[in-house]
């Protein structure tokens, strides 16, 4: 590939410090006893036509991000800019045809999809709650959708049990291009589904994003498959950004330890590549109770005593790849004007 | 081979050897065809691995083997030779004997896996007892030791523990401890790890990994992830719609694979590193197993796919030294009809129905 | 990967059997009718219910004459009417014909409980699902209602507040042309059909709990799955969402509620009108028929059979009927 010179794109989503907590209620009274910080303090961009992969382990609060950024939870800090709209601001209307332009796909096929609606139906209800009144207008809508997704436009009819995995995954991405969206979250939309059946949607996801130009979110836990659909990868951990660059930058020259640690421990299909991992001790712990300073400080080979008193600043190590570590010197910084946030 | 089978001597004896296994479920529905004729064998000390989609088969194959089919399941043919003795035809008393005690079976869902009202010291204690004569004492001071093997911090503390108190990866090791309280001569381990994070997977991995090193055990291990066989197992059999299509040894799969499946499967994941513009794809989807195509069941969706291939069943024979595989493009009879042919591009866009060329150019 | 020495198979585009599409209640349909207890007792239900709707054409008597020229009272069945007509069933102990009492009383006790069912698992569904769907107070409320109705001792609370309302003549505020209706449907007078609405309303308020535990338990699952989640993501409002996709997707343990409710009901009504406080006389119904034939059991045997025959026929019919649909319903059937 050519190496070419960077054009400037423009950030469809800013999310900047979001904090989502939960509250952990108990007793008669039902008192909040305890906050778990799902997200604490996360800002990144996704930029117009690109994909954000949101990598991390399971309860690392990747889906939370997601779901502030929709809506769908409420944010208990920071903001969100779509289009350089204030999402958490915005009234009611706003929200409404907001809503029509961030879009979401979901991990599981079978709970996605109203198992009492025809296929048709299901597409068409989005159309139906932004105005669209005459139904035979959304009817060529939604057969159009069905080709573009690879199914057939008699499929409308059909209900999702009639269909597999693979043929629902791509119902619901139809669902979600159906309001011709600027914007969408890929929640683990592959990760439910085998493996020659994932290929096929991920190659699907790549192909409409190249025809309509729109940008994703892109959550998943496999790092191989982020890899193979990301322009830019932010690795989290426990309810914060560990690390977040380039897709290039993140797999040749990865900071973190984390992410080291990440990288290494995914078995690689090449039995001649059997190496020597990083096998990270214990577990991840419960954002109920975080460790202090770093929050990795616990399972961290390279830990030392300020990893244990004081948090690591998120920020720009190198060129356009941010990092949150006290072991990681600080090499080269953008220009501020190209600086995120 | 000698490097293939790394511990293992390359001429032990093997300690498991399935026969011609067919086991189908008889439902409402139909004869489910869950297996369909399964011949392999592991040897001593070695780790095997068995891969596949869902609905391959390889899930009943280890029931099978364990005799834990449900209900509707039965062996229909075939024989389990562990031993030298068939477990196809055993005795329930005695199987219960084996099970366990000889073969150890550790799942999925390590919590489910687990009975939530008993401490896991105890759970492990009682594993010990039932195949051997101990005291309690004993058995509590056997079960600490093997919760330190698996790699678990502070033994005498979590062998109080009850299985909400722990996580899913501890969970496992668990298991692992109960699965190793009887030194069995072989482990079968179905999808140990697929519920697992990615950090904890490589911890349960390297376990298992040093265990057999230490302790000498065989292992059959089930996965549907084609890294995991590649970093654990010394011989692959990939299976499809209830048969193996291919078999031999992990490097000769991954350098070269024989079968349309295998070599289609490998090229549709995404590999770390390697960053590729779209990936392969293989068309259609998992046949049904009460009405499975004629002749190869993977003719729908292979592209190399002739005539033969849709009324004919090839077998699985040995078209490479210690390479089988079950295709008429290898078969030596058979093989003439493909000269020329190059490798497929796999570029399709999923929901595409292959059939052979009507005639010849 | 060189595409120029590629196999070129011929791709077919996959093509599907077209008119297999099959709603999920068409499935059920197929399913219940392979039920056969369930069928016939559908079929049986359905007799008897056009029965009663043909009275007047059944039987050429009218429903309260009293056949001064029967002199055996009660009558056996083959009595002789003074214009030379037969009293299929015979006469009850003032002379009017059982047959006409029994089939216009089936129609009481039917309505009644379709009524009754009807409006409780409305109010149920509605007050479960947005119970369930919206949780915090609202639920707290509902939930606390529910279980305090659920703990009281039904047929007593039955008991004293219908025979406070039924004896005091409470008026319903319900449009005359509803019980005007109902009066004509029943052949009496308006102030008698007021008497069976005020029994319904007692009934539909001590009953709805059911269909509401059931349906907010649905709604709080439903509430959590993707598709609600995704319908949020696309603006739509929760009155959509609770109508368009809760309640269509939780009303399959409802239906069998209510059939089974509609078997209760008729008891429940049955047993309030033999013990004097549902419906009143001259309106029959299969409830005070079997009060009335009460003191003369000894003397005419048959008396009682006459409107307990259906009675056990059409609870004993709901109840399979229930049992057929939960079997249709079952998602762990395939087909």
């Amino acid at each position: 590939m050519a190496v070419s010179v960077p054009v400037a794109k423009k950030d469809i989503l800013v999310v900047e410090n979001l904090k989502t907590y939960f509250p952990v209620r108990a007793g008669l009274f039902q008192r909040v006893v305890a906050q778990v910080k799902a997200v604490d303090d996360v800002s990144f961009t996704v930029r117009e036509g690109e994909t954000f992969g949101l990598v991390g382990e399971s309860g690392c609060g990747k889906t939370t991000v997601s779901r502030t950024i929709l809506r769908l939870i409420p944010a208990t800090g920071g903001s969100v800019f779509f289009e350089g709209q204030d999402v958490f601001n915005m009234r009611k209307q706003e929200l409404k045809s907001m809503r029509s332009q961030m879009q979401i796909v979901f991990q599981d096929p079978y709970s996605s999809l109203d198992p009492r609606m025809p296929v048709g139906e299901i597409i068409a209800e989005g159309l139906q709650i932004h105005g669209m009144k005459d139904k035979k207008q959304r009817n060529e809508v939604v057969q159009g959708m069905l080709e573009k997704v690879g199914l057939n436009p008699y499929h409308a009819h059909r209900y999702p049990h009639e269909f597999s995995g693979g043929q629902r995954q791509r119902i619901g991405i139809a669902r979600a291009l159906s309001l011709n969206p600027r914007f969408i979250v890929a929640d683990e939309p592959v990760s439910a589904l085998d493996v020659s059946i994932q290929s096929q949607i991920l190659n699907l996801l790549k192909e409409l994003q190249h025809e309509f130009g729109f940008s994703y979110l892109f959550v998943a836990h496999d790092l191989s498959v982020v890899e193979h659909i990301s322009d830019r990868v932010g690795v989290m951990y426990l309810g914060k950004l560990a690390e977040v660059t380039s897709r290039e930058d993140l797999y040749r020259d990865p900071l973190h330890p984390y992410t080291q640690a990440l990288l290494s421990a995914i078995p690689v299909p090449d039995p001649r590549r059997r190496r020597e991992r990083i096998v990270l001790k214990g577990e991840v712990p419960s954002p109920l109770n975080p460790p202090s300073g770093c929050r990795f400080h616990p399972r961290c080979p390279l830990a030392t005593d300020i990893c244990r008193q004081q948090e690591p600043v998120f920020e720009e190590k190198r060129l356009d790849h941010w990092v949150a570590c006290h072991h990681v010197d600080v090499a080269g910084k953008s220009s501020p004007a190209a600086r995120m946030g | 081979m000698a490097e293939n089978t790394n511990g293992a001597a390359a001429d032990a004896r093997p300690i498991l050897e399935v026969q011609g296994l067919k086991t189908y479920f008889f439902t409402e529905d139909g004869v489910v065809q869950a297996i369909n004729g399964v011949d392999f064998s592991i040897k001593l000390g070695q780790v095997m691995g068995l891969v596949g989609e869902s609905g391959s088969g390889k899930s009943v194959t280890s029931l099978s083997i364990m005799r834990l089919l449900p209900a509707s399941g039965k062996i229909v043919e075939g024989r389990v030779l562990f031993d030298g003795e068939d477990l196809a035809d055993t005795s329930d008393s005695q199987m219960l004997e084996i099970r366990g005690n000889k073969i150890s079976m550790i799942f999925q869902q390590p919590t489910s896996s687990l009975n939530p009202v008993f401490r896991i010291g105890d759970q492990i204690a009682e594993a010990l007892t039932t195949h051997q004569s101990l005291s309690a004492e004993q058995a509590e001071q056997q079960a600490i030791e093997l919760l330190r093997i698996v790699g678990i911090a502070d033994p005498q503390r979590r062998f109080k523990a009850y299985p909400h108190e722990i996580s899913g990866g501890m969970a496992q090791r668990v298991m692992i401890a109960m699965a190793l309280a009887c030194k069995p001569e072989l482990l079968i381990a179905d999808e140990p790890t697929t519920a697992l994070d990615v950090t904890i997977q490589a911890q349960i991995l390297d376990l298992m990994r040093n265990l057999r090193t230490e302790t000498g055990t065989s292992i059959l291990l089930i996965t549907h992830d084609m890294g995991v066989i590649a970093e654990m197992c010394d011989t692959v059999a990939v299976m499809y719609a209830g048969q193996i299509v291919e078999y031999t040894d992990v490097y000769s799969l991954f350098d070269e694979q024989l079968h349309p499946y295998a070599e289609g499967l490998l090229a549709a994941i995404p590999v770390l590193g390697v960053v590729q513009k779209t990936l392969a794809v293989i068309p259609g989807s998992v046949p049904n197993l009460i009405k499975l195509p004629p002749g190869c069941k993977f003719h729908p969706r292979c592209p190399y796919v002739k005539e033969i291939c849709t009324k004919e069943q090839p077998d699985l024979l040995e078209a490479k030294p210690g390479h089988k595989v079950r295709c008429f493009m290898r078969d030596p009879r058979t093989a003439e009809q493909w000269a020329g042919v190059g490798k497929a591009t796999w570029h399709f866009e999923g929901d595409e129905v292959l059939a052979p060329v009507e005639e010849a150019v | 990967m060189t595409a120029s020495a590629t196999t070129t198979p011929l791709v077919i585009k996959k093509i599907e059997r077209e008119g297999k599409e099959e709603s999920q209640w068409r499935i059920v349909g197929r399913r219940f009718a392979r039920h056969r207890l369930a069928m016939i007792s559908l079929v049986i239900i359905i007799i008897i219910f056009a029965l009663t709707l043909l009275a007047p054409v059944i039987s050429p008597f009218s429903r309260d004459a009293v056949d001064i020229a029967v002199t055996a009272r009660p009558g056996p069945p083959g009595t002789l009417s003074s214009a030379g007509e037969v009293h299929l069933l015979g006469v009850d102990h003032l002379g009017r014909d059982l047959l006409t009492r029994v089939l216009y009383g089936g129609r009481v006790s039917l309505t009644i409980a379709f009524i009754v069912v009807i409006f409780q698992e409305l109010v149920g569904v509605s007050l479960g699902a947005y119970s369930g769907f919206y949780g915090g107070w609202p639920d707290g409320i509902i939930s606390r209602i529910v279980e305090f109705l659920l703990s009281i001792p039904t047929l007593p609370i039955l008991l004293i507040t219908s025979s406070i309302l039924i004896k005091t003549d409470a008026q319903l505020p319900v449009p005359a042309f509803v019980t005007n209706g109902l009066a004509r449907f029943f052949d009496s007078t308006p102030q008698d059909a007021n008497k069976v609405l005020v029994l319904c309303l007692i009934l539909v308020v001590l009953g709805w709990t059911g269909a509401a535990r059931l349906m907010r338990g649905m709604a709080l699952t439903l509430r959590g799955q993707d598709f609600v989640e995704s319908l949020r993501a696309m603006g739509a409002s929760n009155g959509r969402i609770i109508f368009r996709h809760i309640i269509p997707n939780g009303i399959a343990p409802i239906l069998v509620n209510a059939s089974l409710g509609l078997a209760a009901i008729v008891i429940f009504e049955s047993a309030l009108s033999y013990l004097g406080v549902g419906v009143q006389e001259p309106t029959p119904s299969w409830g005070n028929m079997l009060a009335s034939a009460q003191s003369y059991m000894f003397q005419a045997p048959w008396l009682p059979l006459v409107p307990g025959i259906p009675l056990v026929l059409v609870t004993v019919a709901f109840n399979f009927v229930g049992d057929g649909l939960r079997d249709a319903l079952d998602p762990r059937l395939k087909r």
